[in-house]
């Protein structure tokens, strides 16, 4: 069911119900107010004319010698009559006598009074209640007057039928009123409703659309209620779904990339060393022929070992959880220099260590290949003279790789540590480069928590640089 | 869509069911209740009286002065006054129309009062019983007054010419108010002296004071007993130029 059909229905059942059981509250009691005040006012009549009764009967009784008591009654209540003491003939009250054995001594009635005095017990009480006498209700009371031993009965009645029609006016305006109001209800149900659930109905759209690919989608957030926030988060889970998407996109076009590098890295070599092998295998060549296609294939050989090797290490470092240790960093340096010696002084590159003594936490094996990687780049890259200086920056420690090598492009930088990415293809293919070095290194500085910096000048060099925080162990002695 | 549709009208009939059955509902209760209290009988007890035998004295009742100063502030305030029978102790009818005319007797024989009051021949004689205390819900069972002192019998003696009304107190039995007007030129205060009828109505009650009373013609009061109470007696004239109306009460000065 509908979020609006239940404010509907609900609204509808504690309006009718509030209504209905105030109108019944306010129309019960002030009813019963009236029927107790009109029947006090009865009690007074009947008392009034009990009283005038008895004041004549002493009255009587004084002056003439009747005793009996009907007789005293009968010329008592006619006298008044004629004085019009009781408001006996204008129709509103009615009056009645009567002994004991129901015989009617006067009365003002209409007609026949259809109820037995056996019924109800008058001795030393008074009886009241209500009764139709012609279509009109009246408030009958009932008691006895004794005199001399003597005693009869006195019944009175006091129209009340104004009360009852009152109570009927009320009624009918009551219902007025309450269709009236529920009419009204109705209207400002169905507008509120519609109102309230209008921004939900927009969010829903809103959904719908997020669903369809359009991630770009938003709310207008109108309002500080429940709404209001429900229309931020709303927003705030849009955002974080298209940011997820485009890195789950980026993602996916990287593995892409990479796959289709990778494909071609390995679909290189192959074709040459089964080209060369199929040469050697089919023609008859010299020994000079042989030779060199040899050589092609174990050039080719030993690049795709280079390639599987840096692969299995980036596909290592993708799957382990690296425990870093403190280290000092100077003794680490002179054993990667210690490393490097031969190949440097092969190639004749003048090599500069100034490392100051510290403490960092790292990987030992995979901060030596990051280093070595960074160093062979330099060599690579055709340099003369390379530098690895370590130094003390503010509460990081500081190492770089600068060299005079042939330098790298501004548009190069920041695809040089993409896998298999190559500033110069045959260059690096010379030298058996996959171009994954770079993407390791980035890795294994990203383990460190670090990222590496390149500052190059084409033609002129390249800085390389990372920094990692220093440790307790402080500068060591 | 379809169940849409069928939904709409059920809702719809619901609420058609929800707003005229709380309409009828709210009719068949009111009209029980209107049963209800149309078959209702109520009774309200009351202590009846025999008749009192001729001769046979009451017990006599009274009151102290700071009680009278009271009950007197309760008459003379705007409370509703009731009908009702007499409670315990009180005074019957008879006892309070006899209280009335041994009271208006004794006044015009010793020429307080004119005689010629007696002579009139009173064609009605009423005695009505009124309680000033609050009433509470009507019918109500056994009530009796919370105070008996506290109700009046005002008795009227009345013919063409001349009405007199007495303030009983319904306990005590003593007349507290007196009221008497004349339109007759035979029946007149014209020779009365204020301040005889407020010696004789002090000596009635036993009042003394030593207290200075204020005396004029047509007017005279004095206080009794530390202020608490005092008697007012003052007669006015009519359109004949006699003093045709004579008022005198026990009142309260505190």
């Amino acid at each position: 069911m509908k979020l609006f059909v239940k404010i509907f229905l609900f609204s509808m059942i504690v309006l009718s119900a509030a209504l209905s059981l105030s109108g019944y509250l306010l129309i019960m009691s002030s009813y019963k107010n009236a029927v107790v005040q009109e029947t006090q006012r009865a009690m007074d009549q009947y008392q009034f004319i009990k009283f005038l009764i008895q004041s004549d009967i002493i009255n009587q009784q004084d002056e003439t010698d009747k005793n009996n008591l009907s007789d005293l009654i009968s010329a008592s209540l006619s006298n008044m009559e004629n004085q019009n003491l009781t408001g006996l003939s204008n129709g509103i009250n009615y009056v009645s006598v009567f002994s004991k054995g129901q015989k009617s001594i006067y009365s003002t009635f209409p007609s026949d009074l259809d109820f037995k005095i056996s019924d109800y017990d008058v001795n030393q009480k008074i009886i009241n209640k209500i009764e139709q006498i012609q279509g009109r209700a009246y408030v009958e009371v009932l008691g006895k007057i004794t005199q001399s031993g003597q005693a009869v009965y006195l019944l009175t009645a006091t129209d009340i039928q104004s009360v009852i029609d009152q109570k009927e006016g009320m009624v009918r305006n009551f219902g007025t009123i309450y269709f009236i109001t529920i009419g009204i209800g109705i209207v400002l149900v169905i507008i509120f409703s519609t109102l309230l659930t209008r921004p939900l109905r927009k969010m829903s759209a809103a959904a719908g659309r997020i669903a369809d690919g359009n991630y770009s989608e938003r709310l207008r957030v109108l309002s500080n209620d429940e709404i209001g926030e429900l229309s931020k988060m709303f927003n705030m889970m849009a955002e974080t779904i298209e940011e997820r998407i485009f890195e789950l996109s980026n993602a996916a076009k990287q593995k892409e990339d990479f796959v289709s590098n990778f494909a071609h890295e390995l679909k290189t070599p192959l074709t040459s060393v089964i080209g060369y092998a199929d040469m050697i295998y089919q023609k008859p060549l010299s020994r000079e022929d042989t030779k060199n296609a040899a050589a092609y294939i174990l050039d080719e050989g030993l690049r795709l070992e280079a390639l599987s090797i840096k692969l299995m290490d980036l596909i290592v470092l993708n799957r382990q959880d690296f425990v870093l240790e403190e280290l000092p960093a100077d003794e680490l340096m002179q054993s990667i220099a210690g490393t490097l010696k031969p190949l440097l002084s092969n190639e004749k590159i003048k090599f500069k260590m100034e490392v100051v003594k510290a403490y960092i936490k790292v990987d030992y094996d995979l901060f030596k290949t990051l280093l070595l990687n960074l160093i062979d780049n330099a060599v690579k890259a055709g340099s003369t003279e390379i530098s690895l200086i370590g130094e003390i920056m503010q509460k990081n420690y500081r190492v770089s790789i600068s060299d005079n090598g042939c330098g790298i492009s501004a548009d190069e930088i920041e695809r040089i540590t993409e896998a298999f990415y190559m500033v110069d293809k045959s260059r690096a293919r010379k030298q058996h480069g996959a171009g994954l070095g770079l993407s390791l290194a980035s890795k294994v500085a990203e383990i460190h928590g670090t990222r590496l910096e390149f500052i190059s000048t084409p033609g002129k060099g390249t800085v390389v640089s990372l920094s990692l925080p220093l440790e307790g162990g402080g500068v060591s002695v | 869509m379809f169940k849409q549709r069928i939904l709409a009208t059920v809702v719809a009939l619901f609420s058609l069911f929800i707003v005229f059955g709380g309409w009828f509902l709210t009719n068949e209760l009111l009209d029980r209740q209107h049963v209800k209290l149309m078959n209702k009988v109520n009774s309200i007890d009351f202590n009846e009286k025999l008749d009192v035998e001729p001769g046979a004295g009451r017990t006599k009742t009274s009151l102290s002065t700071k009680e009278i100063a009271n009950i007197l502030k309760v008459w003379t305030s705007d409370r509703i006054r009731h009908y009702h029978e007499p409670y315990e102790g009180q005074l019957t009818m008879e006892e309070a129309i006899n209280a009335a005319n041994s009271w208006l007797s004794y006044f015009c024989k010793n020429d307080i009062l004119p005689k010629e009051i007696l002579e009139s021949d009173f064609t009605q004689t009423n005695a009505f019983l009124y309680d000033t205390n609050p009433v509470s819900q009507v019918p109500a069972m056994i009530t009796p007054a919370p105070d008996p002192a506290y109700s009046f019998w005002s008795v009227n003696l009345i013919n063409r010419e001349v009405s007199v009304q007495l303030m009983i107190n319904a306990l005590t039995g003593e007349i507290w108010m007196v009221d008497i007007s004349s339109s007759s030129l035979e029946v007149n205060f014209d020779n009365i002296k204020v301040w005889d009828v407020l010696e004789q109505y002090e000596k009635y009650f036993g009042l003394f004071s030593s207290d200075e009373p204020k005396r004029e013609e047509a007017y005279a009061s004095k206080s009794y007993e530390n202020n608490q109470i005092g008697i007012t007696v003052y007669k006015k004239a009519g359109e004949s130029g006699h003093y045709g109306t004579i008022h005198f009460s026990l009142t309260s000065t505190h």
